[in-house]
């Protein structure tokens, strides 16, 4: 076996030798009988002579041997690729044409599929993940109490109910919903700490996925019991980034959290966690550490009102997520009226009833990216394979039209003797070559396009953790798409072509039916690219609008010049009755910063994506039967609204004597008096964030313009400020501010390192968690309509150019074609303006056919994306007129140099080339 | 050449077989053994012997090495290998066969 191949392999390689010995073999062979005849009698003349007929045609018997050897397929193929790559070098701006369309078209659709697939449809990096489920949606964050309807979000106590007496289930596993920030510092040593991720999970955690431990061990599930020596796990990221790999750190103890923890283990380098987002954790702790991130060490674990954990379970074999989900439910409501008491009232103990979990399956982990992302990327992927469309058409275009120009060479080829299957093997191997050539392209491009694209989701703050390589199936499947695409359009020319009648073609003729057909239907082809580009054209027009808008829209406040830096005074230890000092230390010396104008706190700062909201009730106002009223809030500092640059209406700004001695004040936008108090004047109305007590002893002193403060696309809604200094309730989480807001008067980044010392001179030991502007924050929100907008424009340009390349292409054609024709009507006096009128007058023709089928497609299709657009309708009637308009025009362009041409025409030339 | 019989099809990789299992030898010398062997009744039509000899050798049933001829000249020799010894074996048993059936045919019609 081995040897048989060896020779054929000689045989391909060492072709030469091959031929020699051959040739020596035979001739050897010939010499002997030729002796023999002369030896026999024969004159040599003679004996030569006969020896050659009693041997046969040399060269035939030549040509068998090398069939026995098998290699003939094989050399044919070389020469055929050799012969392919003169051709293609010979008309290079076909080649780039061809392989570049090919190419963005399969880089493009393998680097958005794979990012849909990693962000939508794998699988965590756990042991068979297809039996985790996730109760709930995971949509919900934060601390709620006070949930109906669907719960996507629990109560600790009802975890430990589920996890100690759930049959369904191999064990279920807690975590919080939200990452936890952590300032890290290696015990004993005295460096800045630094500032971390950190996820609060279960014991039993790593066991219900199935993670094992890279170095050392994972977390256990009684290292989440009380009073026990805090733990922690590094993630592989941040054991490679700060320690780079030393194992030594396993056993090492950090002041992670105010307390000493115990570094057990490393988890695998592939473990990112159960959620597919930024940030990612560095940490897992155990969840029992709740109480250190709460203010003054309130622990929510007993809390069976209050929910904020995620739960995940791994179904027992056989299980099916419908029944898990029903034994579940049934438990939930056993939890929910234990706790509810024995005196319900019968709305309540309805509203109980109507509380339900529906479970999501678990294997792809949680994305808040899979709810912000699934439409955006389906529109993407769409547009990549209009784009790949296009440019498949734009291929079999040129094939065609190249294969026309070539009929006379392969009419003198099938003359000169070649077989028509031999002919077709090389128009089709030429074919072949060039789509492997844009699909090699299409591989480079994907992987570096699939880098770009996960840069441009994750935004500007960490990476996603998305270990993200050009998908093989889709790759596979768009190279193949390719292929075929050669193949077909490829064959088709070739077999007509080979059925050319010989002498019309040699004599340059157009005969044939089969021409006009060629003709027509490269014609389809280029309506339907330019039906296919318009969409794309409308589309990117209608994103770049919408991103623009978006950007450039009036906020309601002036956020130019606003330095929002991160604080966290939890992790540092304050305690509740130490804040107050705390903020008044911090404005004061900020206020003495070079550069600052203003300087303000706030609990969470403008588009950072945070929401704090609940009820109210209003003086006078009766909300509507079964119906709160209710406000978003935000406790800030004194000259918050000056910082923040909000316009006031109306009264006065929060100032610093609104302090804890001081009536509660409190400052709203107009939303909240239009909603809540009608036309009176807003002034000096009161109302309370109690609903059932009623105290009302919150008073309005001032009125602002409404504005956006939550994300960019939001509608104005009530808000109101409450001053920061005025909240006396001990457990208030509102009371810890986690921004300072800071107004400058020239470039806000300038002063960044003046006010990080500025935090540091008050408390050496408070953490900065992020320094950023609204703008960056405003920035990040609209990473989604960016990454539309500009994908959509690359891709809406491409297709222009393939669209307009392929009606150059088919006009050229037709030019060429009808030289003879043109050089009659010259002859018989048409003045070169008519000519070239002729030839606008057709490529208009298509061009409008090719718009007006896109117009009616765009109209259709445009209706899908409606919920992506912002401030225009995407039917908008301007867009689609300009992106028509555009089309024409440049397809006006792509005929012009064609018509040029055809004005020029020497009549006695082209008569003369009939 | 007329009156000679000519070579069934497939019977030449039989005898091709058969004159090498005796001792290495190149192709003038095949034919040469072939038409004495057969005391002039079979010539070897020259030129399809060569074809022949590469199939052989590409199916592992001979190989082949370049070696002196009695006259001193390089000649191409060929030899049986192992696989080609099994081969005759079976040919010859195949042969053997067919021409006892068509020998039983002529004899009883």
């Amino acid at each position: 076996m081995w040897k048989r191949f060896l020779l054929r392999v000689r045989s391909l390689f060492r072709r030469n030798d091959v031929e020699q010995e051959l040739g020596d073999e035979l001739h050897f062979h010939l010499e002997r009988q030729i002796e023999l005849n002369i030896r026999a009698g024969m004159p040599v003349r003679e004996a030569r002579a006969a020896a050659l007929r009693t041997f046969g045609g040399v060269e035939q018997v030549k040509e068998e041997c090398r069939d026995a050897r098998g290699t003939e397929m094989i050399e044919t193929l070389f020469r055929d690729l050799r012969q392919a790559s003169r051709m293609l070098r010979k008309s290079p701006a076909l080649t780039a044409v061809v392989v570049l369309s090919l190419g963005l078209g399969i880089g493009g659709n393998t680097a958005i599929f794979t990012l849909i697939d990693a962000v939508m449809l794998k699988a965590l990096p756990v042991q068979r993940p297809g039996e985790l489920v996730l109760f709930g949606d995971g949509r919900s964050r934060g601390f709620i109490s006070g949930i109906t309807g669907t719960w996507n979000i629990f109560p600790y106590p009802f975890y430990e109910s589920e996890r100690d007496h759930d049959p369904s289930f191999q064990g279920i596993c807690a975590f919080r919903t939200d990452m936890d920030r952590l300032s890290v510092r290696p015990e004993g040593s005295n460096p800045a700490a630094q500032v971390a991720w950190g996820r609060l999970v279960s014991g039993n955690y790593f066991t219900v996925l199935g993670v094992q431990a890279q170095l050392g061990r994972t977390l256990r599930f009684d290292d989440d019991r009380p009073n026990v020596t805090p733990v922690a796990v590094m993630s592989y990221a941040y054991w490679n980034r700060m320690f780079n790999r030393d194992p030594s750190v396993v056993g090492r103890v950090f002041n992670i959290i105010g307390v000493p923890v115990t570094v057990v283990g490393v988890a695998p380098p592939e473990f990112f966690g159960e959620s597919v987002e930024a940030p990612v954790a560095d940490f897992w702790l155990p969840i029992t550490l709740i109480h250190r991130f709460m203010p003054d060490g309130e622990s929510p674990l007993e809390h069976p009102d209050v929910s904020w954990i995620n739960l995940i379970g791994r179904l027992k074999p056989g299980v099916r997520i419908e029944q898990a989900q029903a034994g579940a439910n049934v438990a939930f409501h056993q939890f929910l009226m234990k706790n509810a008491g024995t005196s319900l009232s019968a709305a309540r103990r309805k509203e109980l009833q109507q509380s339900r979990i529906v479970f999501t399956r678990g294997e792809s982990g949680i994305s808040y990216l899979r709810f912000r992302y699934s439409d955006p990327l389906k529109i993407l992927m769409a547009l990549v394979g209009l784009v790949l469309l296009i440019a498949c058409a734009n291929v079999a275009n040129v094939l065609l039209s190249r294969s026309a120009a070539r009929g006379k060479e392969i009419s003198m080829r099938l003359a000169l003797g070649a077989s028509r299957g031999r002919l077709i093997r090389q128009l089709l191997t030429e074919s072949l070559l060039l789509a492997a050539l844009g699909a090699l392209v299409g591989v480079v491009l994907a992987s570096w396009g699939v880098n770009a694209l996960v840069g441009m989701v994750s935004g500007s703050g960490s990476s996603l953790p998305l270990n993200v390589r050009p998908d093989a199936f889709i790759l596979s499947f768009t190279v193949a798409l390719s292929l075929l695409t050669g193949v077909i359009f490829g064959l088709v020319p070739a077999l007509q072509a080979t059925k050319l009648d010989l002498a019309s073609s040699l004599k340059g003729g157009m005969s044939g039916s089969h021409q006009g057909a060629r003709s027509r239907l490269a014609k389809i082809l280029v309506v339907s690219q330019l039906a296919l580009s318009l969409p794309l054209l409308v589309g990117a027009v209608l994103f770049v609008q919408t991103f623009q808008k978006l950007e450039t829209q009036d906020l309601g406040f002036n956020h130019e010049q606003v330095l929002e830096v991160g604080i966290n005074p939890i992790i540092a230890g304050y305690r509740t009755n130490q804040l107050n000092s705390l903020y008044r230390a911090l404005l004061e010396r900020v206020e003495r910063v070079p550069g600052v104008r203003a300087a303000s706190l706030s609990l969470y700062s403008p588009m950072s994506g945070d929401n704090w909201s609940g009820s109210i009730s209003v003086e006078d106002y009766t909300p509507p039967v079964n119906e709160y009223a209710s406000a978003q809030w935000v406790t800030v500092g004194p000259r918050y609204c000056e910082t923040e640059g909000m316009r006031l209406l109306l009264g006065r700004d929060i100032g610093s004597p609104d302090n804890e001695s001081a009536p509660r004040v409190a400052v709203v936008n107009e939303s909240f008096v239009h909603r809540y108090l009608g036309n009176q004047y807003p002034i000096g109305r009161r109302f309370s964030m109690d609903v059932p007590a009623k105290r009302y002893d919150i008073e309005i002193v001032g009125v602002v313009k409404d504005f956006k403060f939550n994300e960019p696309r939001q509608e104005f809604w009530p808000v109101a400020f409450l001053p920061l200094l005025q909240l006396t309730d001990p457990n208030d989480r509102m009371r810890f501010a986690a921004s300072l807001d800071v107004r400058t008067s020239g470039n806000p980044s300038s002063v960044a390192a003046a006010i990080r010392t500025a935090v540091q001179d008050v408390d050496r030991n408070l953490p900065i968690t992020g320094v950023t502007t609204v703008k960056a924050q405003l920035d990040d929100a609209l990473t989604k309509e960016r990454l539309i907008a500009k994908l959509s424009v690359f891709f809406s340009l491409l297709s222009l150019v393939l669209a307009s390349l392929g009606l150059y292409g088919v006009m050229s054609y037709a030019i060429s074609r009808r030289t003879g024709e043109i050089g009659i009507r010259m002859a018989m006096g048409a003045a070169r303006g008519d000519v070239a009128r002729m030839v606008v007058r057709e490529t208009l023709l298509v061009a409008l056919i090719g718009v007006s089928i896109g117009v009616t497609a765009a109209v259709a299709g445009t209706r899908l994306i409606q919920g992506q657009l912002f401030g225009l309708a995407a039917t908008d009637p301007v867009t689609i007129s300009l992106a028509a308009a555009v089309m024409i025009a440049v397809s006006l362009a792509a005929g012009y140099m064609p018509a040029r041409r055809a004005s020029r025409v020497d009549p006695m030339v082209a008569l003369r080339h009939e | 050449m007329g009156s000679k019989a000519d070579l069934l099809q497939g019977t030449l990789d039989l005898l091709i077989l058969k004159v090498l299992a005796l001792q290495p030898m190149h192709g003038w010398g095949i034919s040469q053994r072939i038409q004495q062997m057969s005391s002039d009744v079979l010539q070897v039509q020259q030129g399809s012997l060569y074809p022949a000899l590469h199939r052989l050798e590409q199916r592992g049933w001979i190989e082949a090495e370049w070696g002196d001829s009695d006259n001193n000249r390089k000649a191409k020799f060929y030899r049986l290998t192992a696989t080609g010894r099994g081969q005759l074996e079976v040919e010859t048993s195949n042969w053997d066969r067919l021409s006892g059936a068509v020998r039983q045919i002529l004899e009883t019609a």
